[in-house]
């Protein structure tokens, strides 16, 4: 058969009816994102703007808004217990961040290791993220009892533990155990993703005479940077909006050791009344992940690679 | 380009709009008349349990002789303070709400209505009726809530481990003095292994009981609206009860495990509301048989409240009112309130309800209780500023906070209370 090449002449009526086809796609293309559009705009953004005007007022939800200009955002600085919440939720966003990516990592490497019986530990150890947050925090306040289940265990290896609920200097420590429990599924992306490697690289490396830690370092840990950098992020935006495990477990106690941003935001509106002033503090909380997202965001230029940028 | 940002733009706006014409919207019936027949809602915390044992059976009888209203009852679970804020921010507040301590709060944003004058056209003899009880449902001179549930702070005391000490059993007229006695006969190491396996009382950093103390001796935590806590007869009040607490009560870590070592039979004393009459008489046997006195007394004899009361929202016609009215009006009948205390399900919160022998002789769970406390520990209830305010949520948090503390031994009491001091004024100020 003869294939013929059918040039396109320009004429008005052949741009006419392209233009008509981009115009019906792009009214199906808004057909179809709508209903997420609608929820969007109607269920996240005109919250956010709603409540950023509220942050300006001294709205209590009971009387009439008042506008207050920017003295919640000036009051929050002079709020003590806020400024605990905010060094509270970054020491343990500082402590539980890394600490969860490294033992996620290192048992990522463990379980990619092509042995008999891995599938079980694979999900042995994935099992605790599936637990719902709250089941897993009411089932801490067993373990981390000052009698519990931890101090138990260390008592046996002659340590004797702090009562991890009841002293400020160690209720912080006894979250971050409680974030280690959950470390299965950044576990499984990070297994997934060094299970992707191909074994040419790894065999090329050997034949080289490298060293496991070598090609670990050199390897593994570049090619799945992508990942370990949504992690990062994502480790990080969860970790300053902590609420459900302090809520249940401590409540901010013992005197506010334990308080957090969000849980401190949510007294503030709705067991003390002030609305307006828990909105500014939403704010000040969406600044500082903001400027934490786009600081690593910045930096992953450094250190993470992908692959097909290598041309 | 164009168009989408014009599209995008348009919903924004329209979203928006609609947010805000919802969350400042005009004022809304919410119950309405329907062929003559009026329809109130009312609302309470605590669950169906809570409906079934100390509203269902009144309401079905104040409908059966008030055929021309109707009562719509919406039961919370749980977060009720949360839900009626939302339910006031959006105009659809329930005609009659269930407040107890988180009433000042509501009270002072005006969402209920002043009910002295109906009060007084019905000729009810307010003190002879509620007694003091009534000061926690008043802001300013106006009442805006008729008690409904009364309670307040009682001193359990396990008779087996009382007849073992050899110790008299607590009455109307036992001091504190005599309750740090008791305490400390009470604690022992039973089985001589060098831990403290009794103890003499549970009493921690809840409210009730040392408050209930600071009241007895003659002191307050708030007063007419200042914040007095940092006072001599506090000082002294405090003190002892740190030091009681450290000697002769259950300790933090222990009690972390959440048992209830009371009912078990290894604490003589506990002092909390009315709340655990019924499953107190549950576990009656060998290792424990309860009686109950108030609260030990001071220079003062005082009782910490626990009750709860009914209102009337703002937001209701008068048609409502009115029916709103007749229905509290019958709530706190003494034929109603002694539906309330059927069983010992709850206190009545009417005193002749609770003196009379109706109550007073009924068996609790199959058992024989002398509940003469009762009574006498509802007339001696005694309002501290702390509840009356829309400060009580976070000042009583922070006065936990830091009562906790010193009992951890973190604080000692003069630091406690200068602290306490300084931080309920800034926490009163911001109200």
């Amino acid at each position: 058969m003869e294939s013929k090449i059918v040039e396109e002449t320009t004429t008005s009526s052949n741009i006419a009816s392209k233009e008509r086809r981009v115009k019906i796609n792009r009214r199906w293309f808004f057909i179809f994102i709508s209903p997420w559009l609608i929820g969007f705009l109607g269920l996240t953004v005109g919250p956010m703007i709603y409540s950023f005007i509220m942050s300006f007022t001294d709205w209590d939800m009971l009387t009439k808004m008042e506008f207050i200009g920017l003295d919640n955002y000036i009051n929050l600085f002079k709020d003590q217990i806020f400024l605990l919440s905010i060094k509270n939720t970054f020491i343990y966003a500082l402590m539980s961040v890394p600490i969860s990516l490294l033992v996620s990592l290192g048992m990522a490497y463990l379980l990619s290791f092509k042995l008999k019986g891995m599938r079980f530990f694979r999900t042995l150890y994935y099992l605790p993220a599936i637990v719902p947050i709250v089941a897993s925090s009411i089932l801490f306040t067993n373990i981390l009892a000052a009698n519990g289940l931890l101090n138990k265990v260390l008592g046996y290896i002659g340590i004797e533990g702090p009562a991890w609920l009841l002293e400020k200097g160690a209720v912080l420590y006894g979250f971050v155990l409680l974030a280690l429990w959950g470390v299965g599924s950044t576990m499984v992306l990070l297994l997934s993703a060094i299970n992707s490697i191909g074994d040419e690289m790894y065999e090329a490396a050997m034949m080289e005479g490298a060293s496991r830690l070598k090609m670990f370092r050199s390897i593994t840990i570049p090619l799945i940077s992508p990942v370990i950098f949504f992690n990062l992020i994502t480790g990080i935006i969860g970790s300053l909006q902590t609420f459900t495990q302090v809520y249940l477990l401590t409540d901010g106690g013992p005197d506010n050791a334990s308080s957090m941003i969000v849980p401190y935001l949510y007294k503030n509106a709705f067991s003390y009344y002030r609305m307006g002033y828990a909105s500014a503090m939403a704010w000040v909380l969406f600044a500082i992940i903001l400027v934490l997202s786009l600081i690593v965001l910045r930096s992953s230029k450094m250190w993470v690679f992908y692959e097909e940028e290598v041309k | 380009m164009k168009k989408w940002k014009k599209i995008g733009f348009t919903v924004l706006l329209a979203s928006t709009t609609l947010l805000a014409t919802a969350c400042s919207g005009s004022t809304n019936s919410d119950g309405g008349s329907d062929k003559g027949k009026t329809t109130i809602e009312f609302m309470h915390w605590g669950g169906d349990e809570t409906f079934e044992g100390v509203y269902q059976e009144r309401i079905e009888n104040f409908e059966k002789s008030n055929p021309d209203i109707k009562v719509k009852t919406i039961t919370v679970a749980d977060d009720y303070d949360t839900k009626l804020q939302t339910m006031i921010a959006g105009k659809q507040a329930p005609d009659v709400a269930q407040v107890a301590e988180n009433g000042s709060g509501f009270a002072s944003k005006n969402a209920f209505i002043d009910l002295n004058d109906k009060i007084k056209e019905a000729n009810i003899d307010i003190p002879a009726t509620w007694g003091s009880a009534i000061d926690l449902y008043t802001l300013d001179n106006e009442i805006f809530g008729i008690p409904d549930r009364g309670g307040s702070s009682l001193l359990y005391y396990n008779k087996i481990l009382f007849d073992e000490a050899g110790i008299e059993y607590p009455n109307e007229n036992w001091t504190i003095d005599d309750y740090y006695k008791a305490a400390e006969a009470l604690t022992k190491d039973t089985d001589g292994d060098g831990e403290i396996d009794q103890w003499g009382s549970t009493a921690g950093d809840y409210q009730l009981v040392w408050g209930n103390f600071l009241q007895a001796n003659g002191g307050a935590v708030i007063k007419d609206g200042k914040v007095v806590i940092d006072s001599a007869e506090n000082q002294a009040t405090i003190k002892a009860y740190d030091e009681a607490f450290k000697k002769w009560s259950v300790s933090y870590q222990i009690a972390e495990d959440k048992v209830n070592r009371f009912q078990a039979g290894l604490v003589g004393m506990n002092m909390t509301g009315f709340w655990d009459m019924n499953s107190n008489a549950t576990v009656i046997g060998d290792k424990f048989d309860y009686g109950i006195a108030p609260m030990p007394i001071g220079t003062e004899k005082t009782s910490w409240s626990t009750g709860s009361a009914l209102t009337i929202s703002s937001q209701s016609s008068e048609k409502e009112q009115e029916a709103s009215w007749k229905f509290i009006e019958y709530m706190a009948s003494e034929e109603a309130q002694q539906l309330v205390g059927k069983d010992l399900q709850d206190c009545p919160a009417n005193l002749k309800t609770l003196n009379s022998d109706e109550f007073l002789n009924q068996k609790v769970e199959g058992h024989e209780i002398d509940l003469s406390a009762i009574p006498i520990a509802q007339e001696r209830v005694t309002i501290d500023g702390l509840l009356t305010g829309p400060w009580y949520s976070e000042a009583t948090t922070e006065a936990r906070a830091k009562i906790k503390e010193m009992l951890l031994g973190n604080l000692t009491p003069e630091e406690t209370l200068s602290t306490l001091q300084k931080n309920l004024t800034d926490i009163v100020a911001k109200y």
